[in-house]
């Protein structure tokens, strides 16, 4: 007879490890980065898990190309501080590359003197600390330097410390050790672990104490561990693009104006370029992907100074058709109406050119998972919550995440504890739950209160940015807050 | 067998895929063929007994035909007339909405399409509109209003039903009691409208629909707003619970 032949994939033997991240993103690698950068967790065993190739990633830190990624987030001075202390990151940014801004200017489209100045050169920060408001920087920037960083890392420790970082894999599926059990305990003892077993696309198969799901809106990890993710979504789109300014603005202040359909922040990048995020309806999203290359840098000075009519009437002109440059004559009569002096102080420096192919689009949701741990489960960065850009704290989030989960499991190395036990987990999700709820709420209710033109909503906001403007000492204890202090 | 199968595939439930009769008003019967020759008269006399009597002279009946019909009913002849109207441009509302070639079908949103089908509604009574106020007298009185209420209820729910409402819990009560109320108060308002085209009855009937709509917006906010904090008060007590 013919020899039985087994073509389970669970034959492959689980390699065994102490955490393995899944989602190579600023999370994911923020996480790889502290976890092996501390001198008490150095020893674990660690492996992260990416599903796109880093290479491309790796490149850009070699050899920064000259125009800037459309993905860029602002950091806070918060996350500034756990990439200097607790990745080590930091060093590996080429600085030339990040902006920092120390003033921010909000004001409302129904009424463009309901504006509130942010300055934070005039907070005095304890310990004499960076006052700033946020530095902007691009993401697959701030990947690149952890990479950087956890390659220096890797030089020092003993091979087998070293933590490793698998490219070019999707997670096929992960299931609970003791699921197996019952298939193979006798080849495989190993499987009598409760340890997830995670097997990769690329045939590999690993069992960890710790899972860690840093990957994203649509988890997996999260699906395997049945944590639900509750929210809804905004109907909204952010639109996004890097832009090149007439002049370089040395004033190094950052822009949004609340629009009904969504806020609107142009926000400054070194010298003179610039980047842009615009929350729109999905009707305007799709006009604004669209709009000719020429007109659109026209449309975004006139967003930022014009009515909502004027607005709404342009954004007529472009549906009909995205590449009628008569729009271009529309906004000059119509930004003439504006008094030069105010076009000079109250508004931000006119864009001259949107750097080809840089727009892009995506949904804004709102998600915050119920809780970011089960038994030996841990979630971090957008796998546990995602939320509105417009106070730009969704990776600063994700990287308070990181650095409460590793004094956590820092906590449970000092105490001899299993890492993957909800024992050592339980003080991650303590500490960093409520914060992120009260901040997730906060950035709702802006988006909220702002994307509505009903009056009495629309005079009570406005008399509280007038009056809030003149209150410094309440505006120094907001910056601290934005600033993440 | 196949019998049996098939009287046990009946189906249990309503279903809009099942092409069933949709004959509002039947203008073969004695009745029928009568109101709607009446009908035609309606413009010139109004909704009374002589466009009722100018159409069996028309169809050569003898006079007797009217006791026939005003005997099937508990209600006056007039009345049925205006129920007769009501349902006849309730059925020309349903074909306009099957029709590929109208406009509706163009308009993406909801309520867009709600307000697409009031006005179209309302632009039916523009031939009559000098008897409208004689025939909305008629459906108020105390003992007509039970079936003009079911009437309006039923114009509501196919507005409601053509403009794609898909709720299946309070919304579906909400939006149909909405419907009736911003038809019936533009309908007043039609009267009123001097505007050529009627502009502003057009203006108004998208004003409430649009509140309509925000409404809706609201409610449903508040609602997942409140189900989304009341969960997240348990899991903030859970996450803290855990510090011992």
């Amino acid at each position: 007879m013919f020899p039985l032949r087994r073509f389970l994939a669970t034959t492959a033997k689980p390699l065994l490890q102490d955490v393995v991240i899944v989602g190579g993103g600023p999370a994911g690698l923020s996480l790889l980065a502290a976890l092996k950068n501390s001198p008490t967790t150095k020893h674990l065993k660690c492996t992260l898990v990416e599903a796109l190739k880093l290479q491309p990633v790796r490149d850009f830190g070699e050899d920064p190309p000259e125009n800037f990624h459309n993905r860029i987030i602002s950091l806070t001075p918060k996350s500034v501080q756990f990439m200097q202390e607790k990745s080590g990151s930091w060093d590996y940014l080429h600085q030339d590359r990040v902006k920092f801004y120390d003033n921010m200017v909000a004001y409302d489209s129904q009424d463009s003197d309901a504006r509130i100045h942010f300055d934070a050169s005039n907070v005095i920060l304890d310990l004499g600390a960076l006052s700033q408001i946020a530095a902007m920087c691009e993401v697959v920037h701030i990947q690149a330097s952890l990479l950087q960083k956890i390659d220096a890392l890797n030089e020092e420790l003993p091979e087998e410390d070293q933590a490793v970082v698998i490219d070019e894999a999707k997670v096929v599926n992960i299931i609970a050790g003791n699921a197996c059990d019952t298939i193979d305990a006798k080849s495989n003892p190993q499987t009598s672990l409760d340890w997830p077993v995670v097997t990769l696309s690329n045939g590999q198969v690993l069992q960890t104490r710790l899972l860690v799901g840093a990957d994203g809106q649509n988890s997996p990890v999260r699906n395997y561990a049945e944590i639900e993710s509750r929210g809804w979504s905004y109907d909204r789109f952010g639109v996004v693009g890097t832009l090149k300014l007439q002049f370089n603005d040395f004033r190094d202040i950052a822009w949004q104006r609340f629009l009904t359909t969504g806020p609107l922040a142009i926000l400054p990048l070194p010298e003179d370029n610039a980047t842009f995020v615009w929350s729109s309806t999905p009707e305007l999203a799709e006009i604004l992907v669209k709009v000719d290359e020429k007109i659109f840098p026209q449309l975004l000075n006139a967003a930022m100074t014009l009515d909502e009519v004027d607005l709404n009437y342009i954004y007529k002109m472009l549906k009909a058709n995205p590449a009628d440059m008569t729009v271009l004559e529309e906004i000059e009569w119509r930004t003439s109406l504006i008094p030069e002096e105010d076009l000079d102080e109250k508004f931000p420096v006119p864009i001259s050119e949107l750097m080809p192919g840089s727009r892009a689009r995506f949904p804004l949701k709102f998600l915050h998972a119920d809780t970011y741990i089960a038994p030996r489960v841990a979630l971090v960065g957008d796998a546990a919550h995602t939320v509105h850009p417009l106070a730009g704290q969704g990776l600063n989030m994700g990287q308070t995440d990181v650095g409460l989960l590793v004094d956590a499991l820092e906590t449970g190395v000092d105490r001899g504890l299993d890492i993957g036990s909800t024992l050592v987990l339980e003080k991650y999700v303590a500490t960093a739950w409520p914060n992120n709820h009260a901040l997730m709420g906060v950035c709702d209710k802006l988006h909220k209160i702002f994307s509505t033109d009903a009056f009495p909503v629309v005079a009570l906001r406005g008399l509280g940015l007038k009056s809030l403007n003149y209150f410094d000492v309440v505006k120094d204890i907001m910056v601290k807050a934005i600033s993440g202090r | 067998m196949f019998r049996l199968i098939s009287r046990c595939s009946r189906r249990a439930y309503h279903s809009t895929s099942h092409p069933a009769s949709n004959i509002i008003v039947n203008k073969r019967t004695p009745q029928g063929v009568l109101f709607s020759k009446a009908l035609d008269y309606v413009p010139k006399y109004g909704f009374s007994k002589n466009s009722i009597n100018a159409a069996v002279a028309d169809l050569g009946y003898s006079d007797s035909i009217q006791s026939a019909v005003s005997a099937l009913s508990q209600h006056s002849p007039e009345y049925g007339l205006v129920l007769f109207w009501l349902q006849s441009q309730r059925q020309k509302l349903y074909d306009h909405a099957l029709n590929e070639n109208a406009d509706f079908h163009s308009i993406g949103d909801e309520y867009s399409r709600a307000a697409y089908l009031i006005k179209e509604r309302l632009g039916y009574n523009e031939p009559i509109i000098d008897h409208l106020s004689e025939a909305l007298s008629r459906l108020i009185l105390p003992y007509n209003w039970q079936l003009s209420l079911e009437e309006l209820h039923n114009l509501s729910d196919d507005i409601a039903f053509y403009a794609g409402d898909e709720s299946n819990d309070s919304a579906w009560y909400a939006k149909r009691f909405l419907l009736s109320t911003i038809y019936v108060k533009s309908e007043l308002f039609m009267l009123q409208d001097s505007s050529a085209g009627f502009e502003r009855t057009h203006a108004y009937v998208d004003e409430s629909v649009a509140a309509m709509k925000s409404m809706g917006y609201s409610y449903s906010s508040v609602e997942q707003w409140a189900m989304f904090n009341a969960i997240s008060i348990v899991n903030l007590i859970k996450s803290q619970l855990t510090r011992g």
